[in-house]
């Protein structure tokens, strides 16, 4: 399984990251997944389940870290420092409300969008990663294109003739 | 702005975040190093003990809630005689090629053991258990192993200097040990190789992003126990006579001797079958009739497999049936297909639909001791007394959201397998060692080593 191993652990990082925000939870993650795929009887041994099989791990395992985190992650927004007015302008051009927007997306809406796009998955696959059905990825997705496109718009960042 | 436009910008982002992550060169190297540690099998045995004593407890909560619905039980079938493995035969008695079977019984005596990178036997029985072989330089496990008798094994281990093949003719005193060709990879060992004895075997070998595109397929064979391995078909998407397809995911390799070979492949229009009459050499197409009732695209084929010497063999393929309308959820529902054939694998007929009654998205393992021949998955056991012609199904006594997985027989009544407990999803669940001595309805832990 060494180089399944070698295959999955970068991306799976990657994904991990995104789905925590924060690189040591993310580590701690990934770690568990492979170790848990390597030990488990029924883990994949073709790349693409393989890594389906991590993924999925990955995002159960983030989940699981998010329910115990949401007090802390709640405390923990009260005190964030205020954003730099200057920096916000800045941030405009470089995607910050786009990278907000994903934030603000329900846990659900978020495993969909990231698992949609970061490798370019069919909603089979996001489907199968996370346990649903295809027609719900489908709908999560939208709903999800729909918020940000209206985040968008709040910012005056979308032209005129917003679909929301 | 349409959704369209939305989509792209939010596609852009989420690449632009993933680029984002550093990931380090030495990242994967660092995780195999961690997972090597937590593997280590002293911690695995505390492990195992706590596991140990979690199955204790729940087995002891199981006769006390389950004593009613035990009473109550009603269809516990009368066993058969006890079927034995014929002692040190030659061959392959029972001989399964699926990956993740930790144990293996080769007589009703003798069985095989296989943990990360130990390799244990036991001569009585499963009462005692010796270490036999270890893997030291830089493996990190056993991939695959291959036990053909009381005397005789293969065993295959991934590390960081590539895979490594051990052989032993002698109960594990003395290993063999050789290389596999420098460029196998991304195969997968475990199913994509087939020993048929510790001396004759064949490795599939491709080179491509990913199974489902492959680029070049080479099948390389050894027969002398893997020191010296020669090239016997190289395929690539070119499709000539005599090569094998790379229309697929290409799945298993089995070989039933040193000339009748299958590869088993996920196609779109479904499973297919090649076969080999010439050692590997030139493949050519076999035809699985349809299973009446069932679709068969998108469904898994497994490797066929025959019994030492036999012409009788089954194929097992999985299929999941769709899901009604409008229902939430994926389906983890599945049946097992199973194609017979009576003549050595030339030709596959008499499709059988194993009949589940609940949810089986694990994996299937099975084997054969003579003409008894089992398969199980998920809750399900299913038995055949006749070489596979008919089927008789168990339901294993577990409690709620307990799986079995990797059985087998040592005799009809003997089992050995894992149970799977917690909620179906990998970061959740629990394995432990199980042991059945009335031919797999009930199930108690077992200490077993590693």
């Amino acid at each position: 399984m060494e180089p399944l191993i070698q295959a999955v652990a970068g991306p799976a990082l990657q994904l991990a990251t995104l789905l925590s925000e924060d690189r040591m939870v993310a580590e701690d993650i990934v770690q568990e997944a492979l170790l848990r795929a390597w030990q488990s009887p029924r883990t994949p041994r073709d790349i693409v389940s393989f890594r389906r099989w991590v993924y999925r791990i990955v995002v159960n395992l983030a989940r699981d870290r998010h329910r115990r985190a949401v007090v802390w992650d709640r405390l923990r927004m009260l005190t964030r420092p205020a954003p730099d007015p200057g920096a916000l302008v800045e941030d405009r051009a470089t995607g910050a409300v786009l990278r907000e927007a994903l934030r603000r997306l329900s846990r659900r809406e978020r495993e969909a969008v990231y698992l949609r796009f970061f490798e370019d998955a069919h909603y089979q696959e996001v489907a199968e990663i996370l346990g649903s059905s295809e027609g719900t990825c489908r709908v999560l997705i939208h709903r999800a294109l729909k918020k940000v496109a209206a985040r968008l718009s709040a910012e005056g960042l979308a032209p005129e003739g917003l679909q929301t | 702005m349409n959704e369209r436009d939305v989509e792209q910008l939010v596609r852009d982002q989420v690449v632009k975040q993933r680029s984002a992550v550093e990931v380090p060169g030495d990242y994967s190297a660092r995780v195999l190093r961690s997972i090597k540690s937590a593997s280590d099998p002293s911690r695995g045995l505390r492990r195992g003990r706590d596991l140990m004593s979690a199955a204790a407890i729940l087995a002891l909560v199981a006769v006390l809630a389950g004593g009613i619905a035990w009473i109550r039980t009603h269809s516990r079938p009368v066993p058969g005689p006890v079927v034995t493995p014929a002692p040190t035969a030659a061959g392959q008695p029972g001989a399964l090629t699926y990956p993740g079977q930790p144990i293996r019984f080769v007589t009703a005596q003798v069985g095989w053991r296989v943990v990360l990178q130990h390799v244990y036997r036991t001569p009585d029985g499963g009462r005692s258990w010796q270490t036999v072989l270890t893997i030291q330089t830089g493996a990190l496990a056993a991939s695959a192993s291959w036990f053909f008798d009381d005397r005789r094994a293969v065993v295959v281990s991934a590390g960081s200097s590539g895979y490594r093949l051990y052989r032993t003719i002698d109960a594990g005193a003395i290993w063999q040990e050789a290389a596999l060709p420098s460029d196998t990879f991304p195969v997968t060992v475990s199913s994509q190789a087939s020993f048929i004895s510790p001396t004759d075997g064949w490795i599939l070998s491709g080179d491509g992003p990913d199974p489902s595109s492959l680029a070049n397929v080479r099948l390389y064979r050894t027969t002398d126990g893997g020191v010296h391995w020669s090239e016997v078909n190289h395929s690539t998407k070119q499709t000539t006579s005599g090569s094998i397809p790379l229309t697929g995911v290409l799945d298993h390799l089995a070989f039933r001797d040193a000339s009748s070979g299958w590869i088993t492949a996920r196609e779109s229009s479904g499973p297919a079958v090649y076969a080999t009459t010439d050692g590997g050499r030139t493949w050519h197409g076999q035809k699985l009739p349809p299973a009446p009732g069932y679709d068969l695209k998108g469904a898994y084929p497994l490797a066929p497999l025959f019994p030492s010497g036999s012409l009788e063999g089954l194929l097992p393929v999985q299929v999941w049936l769709p899901l009604p309308p409008g229902s939430p959820g994926r389906s983890t529902n599945s049946r097992v297909v199973l194609y017979r054939s009576a003549d050595g694998g030339r030709t596959w007929s008499s499709t059988v639909v194993l009949p589940a009654t609940s949810p089986t998205d694990s994996g299937v393992s099975g084997g054969f001791l003579g003409s008894y021949w089992w398969l199980a998955a998920w809750r399900e056991i299913w038995v055949s007394r006749d070489a596979g012609k008919t089927w008789s199904h168990l339901q294993p006594h577990l409690v709620q959201d307990e799986r079995i997985a990797n059985v087998d027989f040592a005799d009809s009544m003997h089992a050995y397998g894992q149970l799977i407990a917690g909620p179906a999803t990998p970061a959740l669940e629990h394995i432990s060692d199980i042991e059945s001595t009335d031919g797999g309805l009930t199930w108690h832990p077992v200490q077993l080593p590693g």
